[in-house]
């Protein structure tokens, strides 16, 4: 397969080169049959050639690109995707974009992008319509979601690329921990290999090879973007009944924190139930409700924060408390982290600047409660709770301006993911493993 | 008679019920709705002033509406045709925003919201409604009545003659730059006991601070001046006597705040989840709890009572802290998460020592609700500039023994004869107006305390 790789018209920061080009590679990594060209706009050509070794760059020009099987567009903050191009293009063409996302241009995403996306009835039924067809989407047993672009997903959208139910029959020693969380444990502008699960994997393995332990570690990635808690627990029920886990972890807060700003003060205070925007729209297309109000402004309409944040905090940790009982009723640890963000930076770094000053304005007011409804759980984790507590919060607030950590008010950069999995490690070898080892004793 | 008056369509918009010529009830809708200077027609604050008269729309006799949308478009479009060339844009927006919002159908808007007959609502003119919500309220029996009132840009003043037989328009005009001045010179040329002020200008208390210490008479200024105060305004102009004319002067007290005890209090703690750190028995327990987290340098929300009628409430619903420590204006704006420059905050001292503090003679009404700003003159107050000026909020015994108790309780502790007072109020939020919202203003903002009726609530909370 020919690829053609095309640099932006534009100059982008070197910073964001290492992250394109590791797309590039993670893109082509598992196929030996791929010769890749790079291309430059001859305005930047000099530009890229300087700042990248090892790459031959050829002044695009007419027809270049037509020859090829697939031509990766680099797109960085300037947007070409709808624009009328000065070239032609072969048929599969995508944008890269400087987080690494790999987008159809101008086409919805296909079975080549995506090709586990008609295993199921709910998969057929949702959506095809979107350029970026990622959405919330039906599901009878909360929701579904979707975004090949990063990487490979399964049939449910989840960041697992193998066949996990055959860890059902696994060797004691083989310890298996499962992740749930939001977009921000799903890794969202991240690659595979660099999400926080991806890490901790790799380095648990490395420190029971340095250690001599006796386990070989998977960490699988159940995370979905929106999730609550409680759809943690759905997909934990949903996908986690066939093999025995020895250790879950749930990464969350944001969404929780943000949705139980929101949602049906009702639910929230006497059922503890929180849940996104969609599921009200939703509600509206089947009952044909249109005219009655909701909870949540419509889409683009600001978001005022309206429920009482001990209520809201409440809610969170009834949940988590009970993720934690599902888990350790079929024997499993269970470690809750509270994911960080980017207020939890005391310093930031030349990248992360100006991340607060871009978010929707019609979400000041929900962002801007977050670091007050963090410190008050933070000075309030409860005792049952607090021996399975990682406080990735407090842990990020020490990093210095040095590392970029965040791509946005969300979603942690590489770094930051590499961040994440250091501080489970730090947590796997001061609570986990003495206990993994109290039940192999007793075993 | 029940007369409801009405102001919406611009910001702050409100609502207030007579019964009888006596003001019932009166609220903001921005304090229900939680949407600062919300401009919508005031739905919230409608069901709110009926139920305190309870009363349902079809008791109502008459609505008056602050104002002629009519003549406001007018003078926007007189203003857009000024800059028509340069911003076509703009103009086109106004328009359409006009037709689109239905601003030009404010009787019908009403009639449909209240399902009354629309031939019940009247329009009431901007300046005598305001000259009514100012001379009425007030404890003069004559009055000059100046209303400075519109857009920065176009102010118009008028003056009014106010007597027993109402209140008669005697000149209109644009004010100059410098219209305190121009305030002080006409009320000279009157016989009048006193002055009462109206309309948006005179929102700013330095102003309101010159006219106090410049003028050879008392001065009155409602508690809303500007065009909240309008729903008011406009129900007293509506207002008739029983032969069906405009009614002559008859004092009304300004309308009363919701109830709230402590009962409800307690149900909102309850509901928010927080933990309450301590109960206190009578005010001078709590007063002196309160002075003593002061004095350690605390900055605590204090919400105590009913919110009265007014745009800030110094005495009800504030944020306190020691003037003296350093930075303390901007600790308090820091804690309130304001960006702006703190030109609401007050300075709070008891009536008697005032002059200790302020370069006043002796403080009256526009210093009892903070509304005038009266230049610095105490040396030990390290927080605060010497010689600038700031809202006085001059606090008597026999208005609020509680909060006068507290200035008393922090004297004794610290020497100090001041507290810095700025609005419960978190960022760009409307006022505190329920035990909810201040609970919500000091766990989003960085308060130490917050006094909650009887209660101290703390930031402990079980999960």
């Amino acid at each position: 397969m020919k690829a053609a790789i095309v640099f932006p018209p534009n100059e982008a920061p070197p910073i964001l080169f290492r992250q394109i080009m590791e797309a590039v590679q993670a893109r082509y990594r598992r196929r030996d049959d791929v010769s890749m060209r790079f291309f430059a706009f001859p305005k930047t050509l000099s530009y890229y050639q300087s700042h990248i070794d090892g790459i031959e760059l050829t002044p695009i020009d007419g027809n270049c690109l037509v020859a090829f099987d697939e031509a990766l567009l680099i797109q960085v903050n300037m947007p070409y995707a709808m624009a009328a191009l000065p070239f032609s293009l072969p048929e599969r063409s995508y944008i890269l974009e400087s987080t690494g996302a790999v987008r159809p241009l101008k086409r919805a995403t296909d079975e080549r992008d995506d090709p586990v996306r008609e295993a199921h009835v709910f998969n057929r039924l949702g959506p095809r319509d979107s350029l970026a067809a990622h959405a919330h989407y039906y599901f009878p047993w909360s929701y579904l979601y979707r975004e090949p672009a990063y990487g490979p997903i399964n049939e449910i959208g989840h960041r697992i690329d193998h066949d996990y139910l055959a860890l059902a029959e696994r060797d004691p020693g083989h310890k298996v921990i499962a992740c749930y969380g939001g977009s921000a444990a799903w890794g969202w502008d991240c690659l595979h290999h660099q999400v926080w699960t991806a890490r901790l994997d790799e380095k648990l393995n490395a420190q029971a090879k340095e250690k001599g332990l006796p386990w070989t570690f998977t960490v699988l990635n159940f995370a979905g973007p929106g999730h609550v808690v409680m759809n943690e627990i759905f997909h934990f029920i949903l996908f986690g009944h066939q093999v025995p886990f020895d250790v879950v972890i749930s990464h969350s807060g944001a969404n929780d924190l943000y949705n139980g700003q929101l949602s049906d003060p009702w639910l929230l205070e006497t059922h503890h139930i929180t849940y996104q925007q969609p599921l009200e729209s939703w509600a509206r297309i089947l009952h044909d409700s249109a005219d009655r109000p909701g909870v949540y402004p419509k889409a683009g309409e600001p978001m005022s924060s309206k429920n009482p944040p001990a209520v809201n905090l409440r809610a969170y940790v009834a949940r988590i408390r009970q993720f934690r009982d599902l888990a350790r009723a079929v024997g499993a640890i269970f470690v809750w982290g509270l994911q960080p963000m980017i207020f939890s930076r005391r310093a930031m770094a030349p990248m992360e600047t100006g991340i607060e000053a871009r978010r929707p304005p019609q979400e000041n007011d929900v962002y801007e409660k977050y670091p007050a409804l963090y410190e008050m759980l933070c000075s309030n984790i409860p005792d049952d709770l607090a021996g399975a507590f990682v406080n990735h919060h407090r842990l990020f607030s020490d990093i210095g301006e040095d590392e970029w950590l965040f791509w946005d008010s969300v979603h942690p950069a590489p770094k930051g993911q590499d961040r994440i999995a250091g501080f489970y490690l730090d947590h796997f070898v001061d609570k986990v493993f003495p206990l993994l080892k109290d039940r192999e004793e007793e075993r | 008679m029940n007369i409801l008056g009405l102001t919406f369509d611009d910001t702050d918009a409100s609502a207030a019920l007579l019964i009888d010529g006596i003001p019932v009830a009166a609220i903001q809708e921005e304090r229900l709705s939680r949407i600062s200077h919300d401009p919508s027609l005031p739905k919230n604050a409608i069901d709110y002033c009926l139920k305190q008269g309870g009363l349902s729309a079809g008791d109502i006799d008459a609505v008056a509406f602050f104002g002629n949308p009519l003549v406001r478009f007018d003078r926007i479009l007189r203003g857009r045709l000024r800059i028509l060339k340069r911003h076509g844009g703009s103009f086109r927006a106004t328009l359409k925003g006009w037709l689109g919002d239905r601003l030009f159908e404010v009787r019908s808007r009403i009639a449909e919201t209240l399902e009354v007959d629309e031939r019940l609502v009247s329009y009431a003119p901007r300046p005598d409604a305001l000259a009514a919500a100012s001379f009425q309220t007030s404890p003069f029996e004559r009055a000059c009545v100046i209303v400075v009132d519109g857009p920065r840009n176009d102010m118009r003043m008028s003056v009014f003659k106010g007597a027993d037989d109402g209140l008669k328009n005697i000149a209109v005009g644009h004010p100059g730059r410098d219209f305190a001045e121009q305030v002080l010179r006409t009320a000279e040329r009157t016989e009048a006991a006193g002055i009462c002020l109206a309309g948006k200008a005179f929102r700013d208390p330095e102003v309101v601070g010159r006219i106090v210490r410049e003028a050879r008479m008392p001065v009155y200024l409602p508690t809303a001046p500007g065009n909240a105060g309008g729903a008011i305004g406009a129900a007293l102009w509506r207002r008739r006597d029983s032969s069906g004319k405009p009614a002559s002067r008859l004092p009304v007290p300004t309308p009363p705040a919701r109830t709230l005890d402590n009962d409800d209090i307690g149900k909102a703690v309850k509901q928010s989840g927080m933990a309450i750190e301590a109960r206190h028995d009578g005010a001078r327990e709590l007063a002196g709890a309160v002075a003593g987290c002061l004095a350690g340098g605390k900055a605590i929300g204090w919400f105590q009572g009913p919110a009265p009628w007014s745009e800030i409430a110094p005495n009800a619903r504030c944020a306190l802290i020691d003037p003296s420590m350093p930075e303390a204006a901007r600790t308090l704006a820091e804690k309130l998460k304001w960006n702006d420059a703190p030109r609401r905050l007050a300075l709070s001292v008891t009536l008697e020592t005032a002059h200790e503090v302020f370069d006043i003679a002796s403080p009256g009404w526009a210093e009892r609700h903070a509304l005038a700003a009266h230049p610095l003159h105490a040396g030990q107050l390290k927080g605060l500039e010497c010689g600038r000026a700031m809202r006085c909020h001059a606090v008597d015994r026999k208005d609020d023994p509680l909060f006068h108790a507290l200035l008393i309780a922090f004297r004794e502790r610290t020497g100090l004869p001041a507290l810095l007072n700025a609005p419960l109020a978190l960022g760009k939020e409307p006022l505190a107006e329920t035990p909810a919202d201040a609970l919500r203003s000091y766990i989003y903002g960085g308060l130490d305390g917050l006094a909650l009726g009887d209660m101290m609530v703390g930031r402990k909370l079980t999960l």
